[in-house]
């Protein structure tokens, strides 16, 4: 109860630069209401914005701004955590907190150069991100208001700050739930995941000027552990891959890549939310198969067209909207009959639509 | 307390989904294949937990627009009845992480 009240008080009283320093404050309750306020007032901001209905002016060219907490292995009532590095400080003694910092401040260059967005509200959002939560936590996520990285188990998972990859994917469930919000279920779910995926392997792709057709296509390669009971052929390079085979096969940790490729073999069934980290799978080999048709840099015209989709769908939107709004993306961004816009509709149909 | 006897004996199925990783993970634990003392405490926690009474020992999640976050799909075998939920990690109480840290054990 008290921190609701901290909470509701904080958002909406208090102006950005205090909520800034707040969010350094050493109550810790005080640190959490401040993070949460710097979010909602964020979200307040821009569905202000929509509801007035102006012309959206270009963003303005702003600083990043990062925070990196220290969760010190304690969980959700540690959250955040210690302030350990800002905005403009110089590297940290712990290695996580660099990675954090440096992946977050990548994945905002990246959506800023490439497509002029500042933040994932386009609005400057701070980006914040707390390491070492839990006790070898074999995850990361987004919280709804921030990123969270757990350190891995060491065998199968190393520190999932290692990778700009799973970085960029957490930051960009953040766009997404600016943008069109796709709910957390079945195939709005899987969208919401396959758009985390294809972000991030484009951030990482855009990073290292890596083509399409050079490219691993596997999400989560630098996160895998060193897998001791694992062979040469049945180690798991990544935990997913774009392209159309599976990422890992009878390995002892994972077993087989359960991802489909194809719509006719969909999962249905409940687990994951109805399969969000499965079903992803067929939109992913599509938008494989739509960036290596076109070649070369996979940011420019598959990122363009994915991320005009991004903007035009709903949060309901499934399979087959996605389908018909990244045709008419491509269509109008590169023209009817393009090799953007025929590249897009071929690799929906020989994905099944 | 209900369910089962202070003697009934319970086998829990854990299976952790969703995550990053997308994968499933399962742990299991019988209390017949534990001794006497972590066989007791299982079933001061499966019981305390709620799960068999039909009132599982969850909260409002922490981070209700969370994303890539675990859940957990719980089965408990009591002598009597198969009791089954789901809830995401954010939103179990003291107790089922208690129970969930154990049986991970």
């Amino acid at each position: 109860m008290e921190t609701n009240r901290h909470r509701h008080a904080v958002s909406c009283i208090l102006p950005p630069y205090i909520l800034d320093r707040l969010a350094t404050h050493k109550d810790p309750a005080i640190r959490r209401a401040a993070v949460a306020a710097i979010a909602l007032s964020k979200i307040a901001r821009m569905r202000r914005a929509r509801a007035t209905a102006q012309p959206v002016a270009p963003p303005p060219a702003k600083p990043k701004r990062r925070l990196v907490y220290d969760a010190r292995h304690g969980e959700w009532a540690a959250l955040p955590g210690k302030l350990v590095r800002s905005e403009g400080d110089p590297e940290a003694a712990d290695p996580a907190v660099n990675e954090a910092y440096d992946q977050a401040g990548t994945t905002y260059d990246f959506y800023f150069e490439v497509f002029k967005r500042n933040s994932l509200d386009n609005a400057g959002l701070p980006l914040i991100s707390s390491v070492h939560f839990g006790k070898n936590y074999d995850n990361a996520f987004w919280s709804g208001e921030q990123m969270v990285y757990g350190d891995g188990d060491g065998v199968v998972f190393v520190s999932f700050t290692r990778a700009l990859d799973v970085v960029a994917h957490e930051l960009t469930h953040g766009v997404v739930s600016h943008e069109c919000d796709l709910v957390y279920q079945d195939e709005p779910g899987a969208l919401n995941e396959h758009f985390a995926d294809v972000f991030g392997i484009l951030t990482k792709q855009w990073k290292g000027k890596i083509a399409a057709e050079k490219a691993d296509w596997l999400i989560g390669a630098d996160i895998m552990g060193p897998q001791p009971e694992a062979t040469a052929k049945n180690r798991a390079r990544g935990l997913r891959t774009f392209k159309d085979e599976p990422a890992f096969e009878d390995n002892p940790y994972l077993g087989t890549d359960p991802q489909p490729k194809r719509l006719r073999d969909k999962y249905t069934g409940h687990d994951d939310n109805g399969g969000v980290h499965l079903n992803s799978g067929i939109p992913n080999c599509a938008f494989y198969r739509v960036a290596t048709a076109l070649g070369g840099a996979a940011w420019n015209a598959p990122g363009a067209i994915w991320y005009e989709t991004l903007k035009a769908l709903n949060p309901q939107s499934g399979f087959a909207e996605m389908v018909t709004t990244t045709v008419d993306s491509a269509t109008k961004l590169f023209g009817a009959g393009s090799n953007e816009a025929r590249a897009v509709a071929a690799a929906w149909k020989a994905v099944g639509f | 307390m209900t369910g089962a006897t202070p003697r009934g004996d319970y086998r829990i199925s854990l299976v952790r989904q969703g995550g990053f990783a997308g994968t499933s993970v399962t742990h299991e634990a019988d209390s017949r294949n534990l001794c006497d003392a972590e066989a007791a405490t299982l079933r001061f926690l499966i019981e305390a937990s709620g799960l068999t009474s039909g009132a599982p020992d969850v909260r409002a999640p922490l981070a209700a627009a969370g994303r890539d976050l675990f859940s957990w799909e719980i089965t408990v075998d009591g002598p009597v009845e198969t009791y089954r939920t789901t809830v995401r990690e954010d939103a179990m109480g003291p107790v089922l992480s208690r129970l969930v840290a154990f049986v991970r054990r």
